[in-house]
């Protein structure tokens, strides 16, 4: 009787966690979404939007932004999903380390990995006499922009391709082995499927990590219009000349990104609710 | 119960969080700044905030520097930027003593819009110079070197003072018969990226990066000369920089800003300038 306490007691401690829960709920929703909400705000209200989105500078950087981050997203799929696998289910020497190496670009200011980019791939980098030779030239191309994305944001994917395959019970597998399957194709047709929200998820992360791509790009890849230029780099470029053009830019920018995970999250719901 | 303390213990790593970015903000001023000290018996006192131009960084902050040997009461501290940037940063509010414009248009602009005062001044100029990296693998020698085919140039971009003069001094050449009026255009093919700012254009030549660059001569430093050769451009094609200075429309401390405006544009400070490859207000 003294131990539990009363009723009124424990209704009052749960109203005052409900509060402080919504208030701080409150702060960080207002903290996140004011500056999102200012922009749109902004950017509606200003009129020359509508001519500043349709600009020919505005459409070519979502353009491009548009192309190399789906090129970056495959090449980072195709290549990250075998090394989440093999991370995932094999231990060897140097695991950890390669662990450790694939998580790096995460923690490093992408200027960084501008840096090193232009040190391993530019013309007077470890393979730039190498590819010179071989006619082949990155800098300044679209090819540094993919590049540049695909360094920054393969870690995010993988990360997740290989939590989703150490959640999953490995007896599937096993059971795909004695049913005759070969190591690829339970890969293919056991493991790929069952970690599929998890691949998605990553998917999602890294495409949205290479849409906001900047630093590694602007050191990389440089800035030319239509060919390097992404959006996040045209909205530094034309801060030059006006806020008009990087309002609409940013605007675009955040409605897309809303857009995706927003249908993401709808769509993975409702796959987790079939299941 | 136990669940009552869970709010209170996400509230925690707020406060740290907050006590920890209050006790960084006492410790924003970097190399820039010349550290405050106490008021002697010298008139002038207390701290300014120059908002310059990022061609200047190097010569203000030895002005800076030699600015409060002389009046040890005073310090600066600087916010080096594009001049467009800094312009922003005034209409939005940030608060500055001076400002001082890489060109003309930038210090209207902040004139026009109310944020500096209209007595600016004119302080130095600047002038373009080519840049290509030591080793020279295009081959260039000469201005007109720069319309052959398959040279990778980077300009700073048209938004900003040194991308805008880059433009011009290709105009006034392609008007010269000697140059051809087609060598704009076949420069501008050339173009393999539009920096952001002046420093990034000589980073891309310094890397090796890109053939050739139009960079301000003051930021070809003794740091850049061991990787980049100069390549002048005549005067008739040359376009000169005009830098401005001006107090902000509400300084916080007029006098001290006066003091070093006055400095800038005395004898030493223009030594000064001229010694980081500007030419002085008079020339």
């Amino acid at each position: 009787m003294t131990s539990a306490p009363s009723p009124a007691w424990r209704s009052i401690s749960l109203a005052s966690e409900v509060a402080v829960g919504a208030v701080i709920c409150g702060i960080v929703v207002l903290f996140l979404g004011l500056p999102i909400f200012a922009i749109i705000e902004r950017a509606v209200r200003e009129t020359s939007f509508f001519d500043a989105v349709s600009s020919s500078g505005v459409t070519e950087a979502l353009r491009l932004s548009l192309e190399t981050t789906t090129i970056s997203l495959v090449l980072i799929v195709l290549f990250g999903t075998p090394v989440a696998y093999v991370l995932s289910r094999s231990r060897f020497p140097g695991h950890q380390l390669i662990d450790t190496l694939i998580d790096l670009p995460i923690v490093l200011p992408p200027a960084v990995g501008g840096l090193g980019l232009l040190m391993a791939f530019g013309r007077r980098g470890i393979l730039g006499g190498w590819l010179d030779s071989a006619g082949i030239e990155i800098a300044f191309t679209t090819t540094a922009v993919i590049m540049a994305q695909t360094f920054v944001a393969s870690p995010f994917y993988i990360r997740a391709a290989k939590a989703g395959f150490d959640a999953m019970d490995a007896d599937l597998e096993a059971v795909a082995y004695t049913l005759g399957s070969s190591r690829f194709e339970a890969f293919r047709r056991v493991a790929v499927p069952v970690a599929m929200p998890s691949l998605l998820a990553g998917a999602v992360m890294a495409w949205a990590r290479a849409l906001g791509e900047f630093g590694a790009t602007i050191m990389f890849a440089g800035s030319f219009a239509g060919r390097t230029q992404t959006v996040p780099l045209a909205i530094y470029r034309y801060l030059e000349t006006g806020i008009d053009v990087p309002l609409a830019l940013s605007a675009v920018l955040i409605l897309i990104s809303f857009a995706v995970l927003f249908a993401f999250r709808l769509l993975t719901r409702r796959a987790a609710l079939t299941l | 119960m136990s669940r009552t303390r869970h709010p209170l213990l996400l509230v925690l790593p707020i406060l740290v969080f907050a006590a920890f970015f209050a006790a960084c903000g006492d410790d924003n001023d970097g190399d820039a700044t010349t550290p405050a000290s106490t008021p002697t018996a010298v008139p002038l006192s207390g701290g300014i905030t120059v908002f310059a131009a990022s061609s200047l960084t190097n010569a203000f902050n030895e002005i800076g520097g030699a600015f409060h040997d002389a009046n040890p009461g005073a310090s600066v501290t600087f916010n080096f930027a594009g001049s467009q940037d800094l312009r922003t940063q005034l209409e939005q509010g940030a608060r500055a003593d001076i400002f001082a414009s890489a060109d003309t248009k930038q210090m209207d602009n902040a004139v026009a819009s109310g944020v500096a005062s209209a007595e600016s001044s004119v302080f130095a100029h600047n002038r373009l110079v080519v840049i290509v990296p030591k080793a020279n693998p295009a081959g260039i020698q000469t201005l007109q070197d720069l319309a052959n085919p398959n040279i990778k140039l980077v300009l700073a971009n048209a938004g900003v003072p040194a991308g805008k003069y880059s433009r011009q001094s290709l105009d006034t050449a392609s008007a010269d018969p000697a140059f051809g009026a087609a060598y704009k255009d076949n420069v501008l093919t050339n173009l393999v990226s539009e920096e952001a700012n002046v420093k990034q254009v000589a980073a891309k030549v310094q890397l090796g990066e890109a053939d050739a660059g139009i960079v301000y001569s003051s930021d070809v430093t003794p740091e850049l000369s061991k990787d980049v050769t100069k390549i002048d451009i005549p005067d008739t094609h040359n376009v000169v920089a005009t830098y401005t200075i001006a107090l902000t429309a509400e300084p916080s401390n007029e006098a001290v800003a006066r003091a070093f405006i006055d400095f800038v544009r005395s004898d030493d400070g223009q030594a000064i300038l001229v010694s980081h490859g500007f030419l002085v207000a008079g020339s």
